[in-house]
């Protein structure tokens, strides 16, 4: 059953990544810019659990740290969208470049 | 291929689409719910290398609880300028970024393509009782620093999202 | 390795009821859409066919005590995924591991009584 190379994992995990940096650059709306944040943290993990089982000295590190990845990326959508309901009592935009007001 | 490749492309293709269709669709909402077959297909991919514990984890706090979140800063936040957001990025900027991004896409396959690691089984059974043994005894101070974060970002987020309220009582 | 294809195998089960989930909902659209009769009229088209006419949009504005709803089941959730590898893993651990959990939860306590002193929980 483990005939699939470690390969085909990580390239799976490249191309979210990289789904996840253009929707990040390119999107105006904060909760989606937030959304393609989360999908490469994502990416990450993947390469995190591949690396627990293919690899050098393969052991159970990397779902521990892929745990806490997770704790981290729940921890950072909870606070990041109470900064944009804050924000967007001030101010009433959800386009994240309109959000400029210490530069002016 | 085999059985095992099978299963890994149909996961794969289940994943990769439901990262495009969150880049193609117009909605928020529906970007949201498109969220949700990428996180399910994740959680497939855990279950394929073995990691039982990690793939529930990730059904549970990403197709759970990040998604809900997200339904929530949608709701809270008036989105009527969603059909104008795409008009005023323009596609000058979305080629750039579409040309990096390839890019460093194309560089990082050349540099994973050599990678032919074979695959080990590291642990077959109760995977759960062996994270919890690692988790507790080598590393305790990184378990410690979660409950710090989880409990600054309780306060923090409902400090800055309760706001409101209180002004308008007083 | 035969303990990896009974790990396998015992996944089979689960991708044929997701098979089962998925077909059932699309044959009984399908059967659906091939039997009925297709004649829409203004009155069909509402959204409630025989009850109020729907006024104002849907994208109103929600109250922000939904959120704070949300946040605690999110931190919360976050806090299961590291009870359980200890209480599955609690024999082997002994009176260290104990203390540690204790201190865990009784940080995520003062969370929750935060939120419980600035009224979340309440529901006005």
């Amino acid at each position: 059953m483990s005939s699939i190379p470690a390969s085909s994992f990580l390239l799976l995990a490249i191309i979210l990544f990289c789904i996840g940096l253009y929707g990040a650059l390119t999107k105006r709306n904060t909760v989606v810019v937030l959304i393609s944040i989360e999908l490469m943290l994502n990416a990450a993990n993947i390469n995190l659990v591949t690396f627990s089982k293919y690899g050098l000295t393969p052991n159970l590190t990397g779902h521990i740290f892929s745990l806490f990845v997770m704790a981290v990326a729940a921890a950072e959508a909870a606070v990041a969208l109470a900064i944009l309901i804050a924000l967007y009592r001030n101010k009433p935009t959800i386009l994240i470049d309109e959000m400029d007001d210490l530069k002016h | 291929m085999s059985s095992s490749g099978i299963v890994f492309s149909i996961i794969a293709i289940c994943a990769i689409l439901g990262g495009l269709m969150m880049i193609t669709l117009k909605k928020v909402m529906h970007m949201t719910v498109a969220m949700i077959l990428t996180y399910f297909s994740i959680a497939a991919l855990y279950v394929l290398l073995t990691a039982e514990f990690v793939a529930v984890a990730q059904v549970l706090v990403y197709s759970g609880g990040i998604t809900i979140l997200m339904v929530f800063g949608i709701m809270l936040t008036y989105h009527k300028a969603e059909n104008r957001d795409e008009e005023k990025v323009s596609s000058f900027r979305k080629l750039i970024t579409f040309l990096s991004v390839a890019t460093l896409g194309i560089v990082s396959y050349f540099l994973v393509a050599p990678v032919d690691f074979v695959a080990e089984e590291i642990f077959v059974g109760d995977h759960t009782k062996a994270i919890g043994e690692i988790l507790y005894t080598n590393y305790i101070i990184p378990f410690e620093l979660v409950s710090i974060l989880l409990l600054v970002a309780l306060i923090g987020a409902v400090l800055l999202a309760k706001k409101d309220k209180e002004e308008a009582n007083e | 390795m035969d303990a990896l294809n009974t790990y396998f195998n015992s996944y089979t089960i689960v991708g044929v009821f997701l098979v089962i989930g998925i077909l059932l909902p699309l044959v009984a659209w399908g059967i659906g859409a091939l039997v009925q009769p297709h004649e829409p009229n203004e009155e069909k088209e509402k959204t409630y066919e025989s009850g109020l006419d729907p006024f104002h949009e849907a994208t109103v504005k929600f109250h922000v005590r939904y959120y704070h709803i949300a946040i605690l089941f999110v931190i919360f959730d976050v806090e299961t995924i590291f009870l359980y590898p200890w209480a599955v893993a609690y024999d082997k651990l002994g009176l260290f591991a104990l203390i540690e959990m204790l201190i865990f939860v009784t940080l995520l306590l003062i969370g929750l009584l935060y939120a419980w002193k600035k009224k979340v929980l309440k529901w006005m």
